[in-house]
C-alpha cells in the first residue's frame, strides 16, 4: 500500500515558536487516523499543514505524491474546527459555492447527506444549533470524494445523537480509498472506528500504531493508553 | 474568471460606495444653494474634495477587501492558485473602481457645475488621464503589497514594537512612490530617448510604471503565498 | 454494538459472527452482509470488519464467491464443531467460576443438577 501522507523533516515555526522541528510520519490510505494530543500540541497545525492553510514549512510534506499547495487542495477536503461561514447563507448557497468550486464535490451525495442529518436547505447556517452546523459542515466536507479527510474536532460541543450521526456517516460514506485523519477529545466514541492512533505532544510524535496491535498486545483501551503516555 | 466575482461582491461594500456618490451630491448641494455668490474656486475646490475623498474610501475599501479575502481560510483552501485570485480581485476592484469613481465624477460635476452654469474646465489631455490611472493603478498595487508585508512581518516582531515597524513600512512607502518611481524614471528616460528616440516622455513614463506593477504584483504574491496564513488564532 | 475496549475488536466481531451461526441466525450457506454494511451497524472500522471476516474465512467458516459476497459454510459438521467448541467453552468457565468459590468439579456438577431439578419443579 502506498503512503498517501508522507512527512519528512517537517520544520514549522509560527512567528516566534518552534512548533515542529524534523517531524516525520506517513499514512496509508484507506485508513481513519485519530490525531490524539493535549490542547497546543500541534493537532490543527498539522492538519493545516496538509490542508495547506499553515504556510512556510521547511522539509517535505507530500500527499498522494504531490508537494502540497494548490493543486493538493483539490482532493484533500478539510473541516476546520471553527464555523466560518456567514449566518445569512442559506445552507443550499453554500452547497452551491462548494459545487462550483470543487471539481470532486457530489451535489446528490451533499443532499443525501443533509437528509440524513435531517437538515433543510432552505435554512440558513445562522440559525442552526451547534450540533447541526457542525452535522452541515461535515456533510460538506464528505460530500466531497477527496483523497485525504482532515476532521479537526468534528464531535466538540455537540450533542450525544449528533455525534453518533456524524459517526455513522463517517463509517457510511467513507471512500475505500481514502484517508480520514480526525483529531477529538472523545476518545471512547471514536475507539472503534479508527485503524490508527498517533499521539503527539509538543510537537513530537510519542506514538503511532494500529490500535488492535495495541489491543492485543497491551490489553488496553483507548483511554488507558493516553494515560500511560500522558500521565507522567 | 467571472464566477469568482460572486466571492468578491458584499453588499455591505456598495453601500460604502453609494455613501461616496452621496457625500459628492451632498456637498454640491451646499454649493447649489449656499448663500454667497458661487465662485470658479469654491466649485472646483468641492469637485477635488470629492474625487480625493473617493479615492481614500476606495483605497480603504478596497484594500481591506482583499485582505481579508486572503486571510479568509474558506477561499484559501480553494484549488486556486494566489496568482489568480489575485488578479481576479484587481479585476474586480478595477471594474468597481472605475464604475464608482465615474458615478462620483458625474455626481460632483452636475452638483458643483452643470446646475450652477459655471463652465467646467479641467486642462487634462487623455494621455494624461491614462498616465493618471496607471498612476493610481501602481499605487494601488503598493499599499497592497505593503499591507501583506506589514501583516506578515507582524509575525516576527514582538507585539511592543509592532507601531514602530507601521511608521517605517509608512516611510518606505512614500520613499518608493515618490523617490524610487522618479528615479526609475530618471534612469530609463536617458536610455529610453537614445534607444528609441522617444520625444514623448510620457511613454517611458507609462512603461516604467508598467514593470513597477509588475513587479509589485509578483512581490505580493509571492508574500502571500509563502507567509500570509488564513484562518490562523 | 458495546464492544470491550481492551480486546482486540476483530476478535470480538468474528465471535459475534460465529454465535449468530452457531445459534442458527445466520444459516448454513446464508449471505453474510457486505462489510461496509456490518461496519455501520456494528458502527466500527471497515479495515476491522474485514480484517475479521478474512480470519473467518481462513477457518473455514466463512467462504466467498467472487463478485458475490461472502457466505456461511455448509459444512455442517463444522458448525456442529463450532457448536461443541463454544458449549465446551461455558462450561470451562462454569467449572472455573466454582473453582473460585472452592468447589470441585464433582460438588459443581451436583450444584448444577440440583438447580436444574428445582428449576423443573417451579
Amino acid at each position: 500500500m502506498n503512503d498517501l501522507v508522507k512527512v519528512e523533516q517537517l520544520s514549522y515555526r509560527k512567528g516566534m515558536k518552534q512548533i515542529f522541528n524534523a517531524l516525520d510520519f506517513s499514512i496509508q490510505s484507506g485508513k481513519i487516523i485519530a490525531l490524539i494530543g493535549e490542547n497546543g500540541s500541534g493537532k490543527t497545525t498539522i492538519m493545516r499543514l496538509l490542508a495547506g492553510l499553515a504556510l512556510n514549512w521547511k522539509g517535505q510534506i507530500l500527499i498522494d505524491g504531490c508537494v502540497v499547495g494548490t493543486k493538493t487542495k483539490s482532493f484533500v477536503a478539510y473541516l476546520e474546527d471553527k464555523n466560518n461561514y456567514q449566518p445569512n447563507q442559506r445552507l443550499e448557497e453554500i452547497i452551491s459555492f462548494y459545487d462550483r468550486f470543487y471539481t470532486d464535490f457530489d451535489k446528490r451525495r451533499a443532499y443525501e447527506l443533509l437528509r440524513f442529518m435531517n437538515l433543510s436547505e432552505s435554512e440558513k447556517i445562522g440559525n442552526l444549533s451547534k450540533g447541526n452546523a457542525e452535522k452541515f459542515a461535515l456533510s460538506m466536507t464528505l460530500a466531497r470524494r477527496a483523497k485525504l479527510y482532515l476532521l479537526d474536532e468534528p464531535l466538540s460541543g455537540v450533542d450525544l445523537l449528533s455525534r453518533e450521526k456524524i459517526i455513522q456517516s463517517l463509517l457510511q460514506w467513507f471512500e475505500e480509498d481514502s484517508s480520514i485523519i480526525i483529531t477529538t477529545h472523545q476518545l471512547r466514541e471514536i475507539e472503534n472506528i479508527i485503524d490508527e492512533v498517533l499521539f503527539l505532544r509538543d510537537g513530537k510524535i510519542i506514538l503511532h500504531e494500529s490500535l488492535e496491535t495495541m489491543k492485543e498486545v497491551k490489553h488496553k483501551d483507548l483511554e488507558a493508553l493516553y494515560r500511560e503516555v500522558y500521565e507522567i | 474568471m467571472t464566477h469568482l466575482f460572486r466571492l468578491f461582491y458584499s453588499k455591505t461594500l456598495f453601500l460604502a460606495y453609494g455613501v461616496s456618490l452621496f457625500i459628492s451630491f451632498l456637498m454640491g448641494l451646499a454649493n447649489v444653494y449656499s448663500g454667497r455668490q458661487q465662485s470658479v474656486d469654491l466649485s472646483f475646490a468641492l469637485f477635488l474634495f470629492s474625487i480625493i475623498l473617493y479615492f481614500i474610501l476606495f483605497f480603504v475599501l478596497e484594500s481591506n477587501r482583499i485582505y481579508q479575502f486572503f486571510r479568509t481560510s474558506d477561499f484559501r483552501l480553494l484549488p486556486i492558485s494566489t496568482r489568480k485570485l489575485y488578479r481576479c480581485n484587481l479585476l474586480f476592484s478595477g471594474i468597481v473602481g472605475i464604475v464608482f469613481f465615474i458615478g462620483t465624477f458625474l455626481v460632483s460635476v452636475i452638483m458643483n457645475y452643470t446646475i450652477i452654469n459655471i463652465p467646467f474646465q479641467i486642462g487634462i489631455t487623455w494621455s494624461g488621464i491614462i498616465v493618471a490611472a496607471i498612476d493610481i493603478f501602481v499605487l494601488f498595487l503598493i499599499v497592497q503589497f505593503l499591507v501583506y508585508l506589514s501583516s506578515t512581518a507582524k509575525y516576527f516582531v514582538q507585539k511592543r514594537y509592532r507601531w514602530i515597524l507601521e511608521i517605517v513600512l509608512f516611510i518606505v512607502f512614500w520613499i518608493l512612490f515618490e523617490w524610487l518611481l522618479s528615479f526609475g524614471f530618471d534612469l530609463l528616460e536617458g536610455n529610453m530617448l537614445h534607444y528609441f528616440g522617444l520625444k514623448d516622455n510620457v511613454y517611458s513614463k507609462v512603461i516604467v510604471q508598467l514593470i513597477s506593477a509588475c513587479i509589485y504584483f509578483n512581490l505580493s504574491i509571492w508574500v502571500i503565498d509563502r507567509y500570509m496564513e488564513a484562518g490562523d488564532r | 454494538m458495546d464492544f470491550l475496549t481492551d480486546r482486540p475488536i476483530y476478535l470480538q466481531i468474528m465471535d459475534f459472527i460465529t454465535q449468530q451461526i452457531i445459534s442458527g441466525k445466520l444459516e448454513p450457506g446464508a449471505k453474510v452482509k457486505a462489510v461496509r454494511e456490518l461496519a455501520v451497524a456494528l458502527a466500527t472500522n471497515p479495515n476491522t470488519v474485514q480484517r475479521a471476516l478474512q480470519e473467518l474465512e481462513r477457518e473455514g467458516i466463512l467462504f466467498s464467491k467472487r463478485g458475490l459476497g461472502r457466505f456461511v459454510t455448509k459444512d455442517t459438521e463444522k458448525i456442529s464443531h463450532l457448536q461443541d467448541q463454544a458449549v465446551g467453552q461455558v462450561i470451562e468457565t462454569f467449572f472455573a467460576e466454582m473453582k473460585k468459590f472452592g468447589w470441585t468439579q464433582e460438588q459443581a456438577k451436583d450444584l448444577l443438577q440440583e438447580y436444574v431439578e428445582r428449576e423443573n419443579d417451579l
